[in-house]
């Protein structure tokens, strides 16, 4: 297999928003910048999915201040506070620079707070459709944007322990580049799809979601930081259409036996809710139903779009409005991830991350309405501080030959003459995996669950050497190849969780360890997992106060 | 191949360049449960059971906006994620005309 070189300043893996707004702001500075998309650009990923709600500090007597501690207190105290205030004090001002780029913002914000907690409402709204255009748009402008479509990232290149590029899988030629890079960013986004339930896979089709970038950083030696922290959703269970498309109006909700069972004031993305929604079904009272046949529908979303969403799912006929719809929880979104400082420095020399793929933000909650200031603010942020840093380093070093051999290697035992019969096809690692995480990953967790959860996926980790691919007319867009790929980072994922997961042992926020249901005091720390020769260790450092 | 009532019949148009001289059809019969179904979840289905070879892009926004799931649907291009398919119909698919097919349903930068 040949392997093609390119060169570049800036690197930004995924183009999301927090990747699309990077690389524009590398731009205004960095001398090349090269984005890496693996779909078509705008046409992949999360991003594109998203409601829109983006909250500032916009209403009278509101401040980035307050803003700030709402958060951490949402967050139970697990957010480092120099990403908070960033994030509190720029999202206006990134709101604004998002309307001068060419997005609809919608300043008009709803005078209720959007989750009973939050002293002032701040929710403007930007759909991911207008930030993604409007970004992409800017972008083409850019004379110094090298934009790589179709091309995955298999592995981040190192040299004495800087990031030094990553390389590169073109999925429509099915061949390998290397891209040298002075700074790398990742921005790859969450991990929704090592859960069988997720918001992350609207009509039931994969969104890339399977953690790539937390296992891509981690194998390059950053550290991982509340990995335990996932939040769940109530979402419709069935029929599979309308799993992901986060279309439930926030309304009643019984049990079998008839029972309203949510407890009151406990808003929609909150815990308190998707543990009560998880232990009614867990416990036997289930199935849980959402009837409002009695009720007018509502189009309760804030953009024609949504609207049209409405529509569909009517079309289809699986809204509450039309028939009982059973509901249970889905994952939603990822609090933990790639450890970052205000820079959006990791732990690594070279290495940046912004988005849902970096981690010390929301703490062990996220208040819905600021991952979208998360993703600008911080993608604005890493395009900056990456760009200056390239500026400075000298020329690029040489990626050393073994990176790319173990690689080369990796894929031809995967393509290894086509018609190998391995023991394990993709699909079931990635099924077996999902099944691993719904009964011992869960958002209710606890300690001898999670220990076989770990040995259950170190013994699929086993398998995937031999994992079996069908004959195929060769690498391009080779869908298999792609699940093997795809299911060998999830089976990664899925440890990393469950290994932070079982080292903290108390109850905090989204995560709740059944066997210590208490918050302890002593544990206001991250829990840590990274890369080192015995594998996968846990430790701990301190928040950021 | 599942002939019943129940089914939908796609006329697919393929075509992978790295093999084919030319672009061909395949019929491929996808059995329908009692849930509506859209094209592109029946083409997920056709993928998952029936032929692993079929290129087109696994990928929902679900509104409207990645037009990645555009294609020609009985010769009129439209939204797989918007089409629900009936039983005991044939739908002929192709990818959208005037651009580079890079397989199968899958065309070159196409927006």
């Amino acid at each position: 297999m040949k392997v093609n070189t390119i060169k570049t300043d800036v690197l930004v893996i995924g183009a999301g928003g927090a990747g699309t707004r990077a690389a524009v702001e590398a731009a205004q500075t960095a001398r090349q910048v090269t984005l890496v998309c693996r779909s078509p650009l705008g046409k992949g990923g999360l991003t594109p999915t998203a409601n829109g709600g983006y909250h500032a500090a916009v209403w009278p007597g509101d401040s980035p201040a307050i803003h700030a501690e709402d958060l951490i207190a949402m967050g139970c105290f697990l957010n480092d506070r120099n990403l908070v205030d960033a994030l509190a004090q720029e999202a206006l001002e990134q709101a604004q620079l998002l309307e001068k780029f060419g997005a609809a913002v919608n300043w008009d914000v709803p005078p209720k707070p959007q989750e009973p907690q939050m002293r002032y409402p701040r929710s403007l709204f930007v759909p991911g459709r207008e930030v993604l255009g409007a970004l992409n748009r800017q972008l083409r402008t850019c004379g110094n944007v090298l934009i790589l479509e179709d091309q995955l990232a298999l592995q981040l290149l190192t040299v004495a322990g800087r990031v030094t590029g990553a390389l590169l899988f073109d999925i429509a030629a099915g061949s390998l580049t290397v891209c040298e890079s002075k700074t790398t960013i990742m921005a790859t986004g969450s991990l929704g799809e090592i859960y069988p339930r997720s918001a992350q896979e609207p009509m039931g089709l994969p969104t890339g979601s399977t953690g790539s970038g937390y296992v891509l950083a981690g194998l390059a030696g950053a550290d991982l930081v509340d990995m335990e922290m996932i939040q769940f959703v109530s979402i419709p269970l069935e029929p599979p259409l309308v799993t992901g498309m986060r279309c439930l109006p926030w309304a009643s909700l019984k049990n079998a036996a008839g029972q309203e069972f949510l407890p009151p004031d406990a808003g929609e993305y909150s815990h308190e809710a998707a543990q009560a929604v998880y232990r009614e079904i867990s416990e036997g009272r289930g199935p849980l139903l959402m009837d409002l046949r009695d009720r007018k529908p509502v189009a309760h979303f804030r953009h024609p779009l949504f609207g049209q969403r409405s529509r569909h799912l009517q079309e289809f006929g699986v809204t509450p409005f039309q028939r009982p719809v059973s509901v249970g929880v889905g994952a939603l979104f990822m609090m933990g991830g790639i450890h970052i400082n205000e820079r959006c420095e990791t732990t690594v020399p070279g290495l940046y991350a912004a988005g849902e793929v970096s981690g010390n933000v929301h703490g062990a909650r996220r208040v819905s309405g600021n991952a979208f200031p998360e993703m600008i603010v911080f993608g604005a942020r890493a395009g900056k501080y990456a760009a200056l840093e390239a500026g400075k380093q000298a020329a690029l070093s040489d990626v050393p030959q073994s990176q790319i051999r173990e690689i080369r290697e990796y894929l031809s035992i995967l393509i290894a003459g086509g018609g190998r019969q391995g023991d394990i096809a993709p699909r079931e690692v990635r099924q077996k995996t999902r099944q691993i995480m719904e009964e011992h990953g869960n958002l209710i967790r606890n300690g001898e669950g999670l220990r076989t959860a770990l040995d259950e996926l170190g013994s699929l980790e086993q398998d995937l050497p031999s994992i079996r691919l069908k004959p195929a007319a060769g690498l391009g867009f080779n869908a298999g190849l792609l699940e093997a790929i795809d299911a060998g980072w999830m089976v990664a994922t899925a440890r990393i969780v469950c290994q932070a997961a079982l080292l903290r042992e108390e109850s905090r926020g989204f995560h709740f360890r059944s066997d210590f249901p208490a918050e302890k005091e002593d544990w206001l720390k991250h829990t840590v997992v990274r890369r080192e020769k015995a594998g996968w260790v846990g430790a701990t450092k301190p928040i950021v106060i | 191949m599942d002939t019943r009532d129940n089914c939908v019949r796609l006329k697919i148009l393929r075509y992978n360049p790295h093999i084919d001289s030319n672009p061909h059809y395949e019929t491929y019969s996808v059995a329908l449960g009692e849930e509506k179904v859209n094209l592109l979840q029946a083409l997920e289905t056709i993928y998952q059971r029936h032929d692993e070879s079929l290129g087109f892009r696994r990928y929902s926004c679900g509104i409207q906006f990645c037009n990645s799931c555009l294609m020609l649907i009985n010769g009129k291009p439209s939204h797989a994620c918007l089409t629900i398919v009936a039983a005991g119909e044939e739908y002929e698919v192709a990818p959208l005309k005037g651009k580079q097919v890079l397989m199968d349903l899958i065309v070159k930068d196409h927006c």
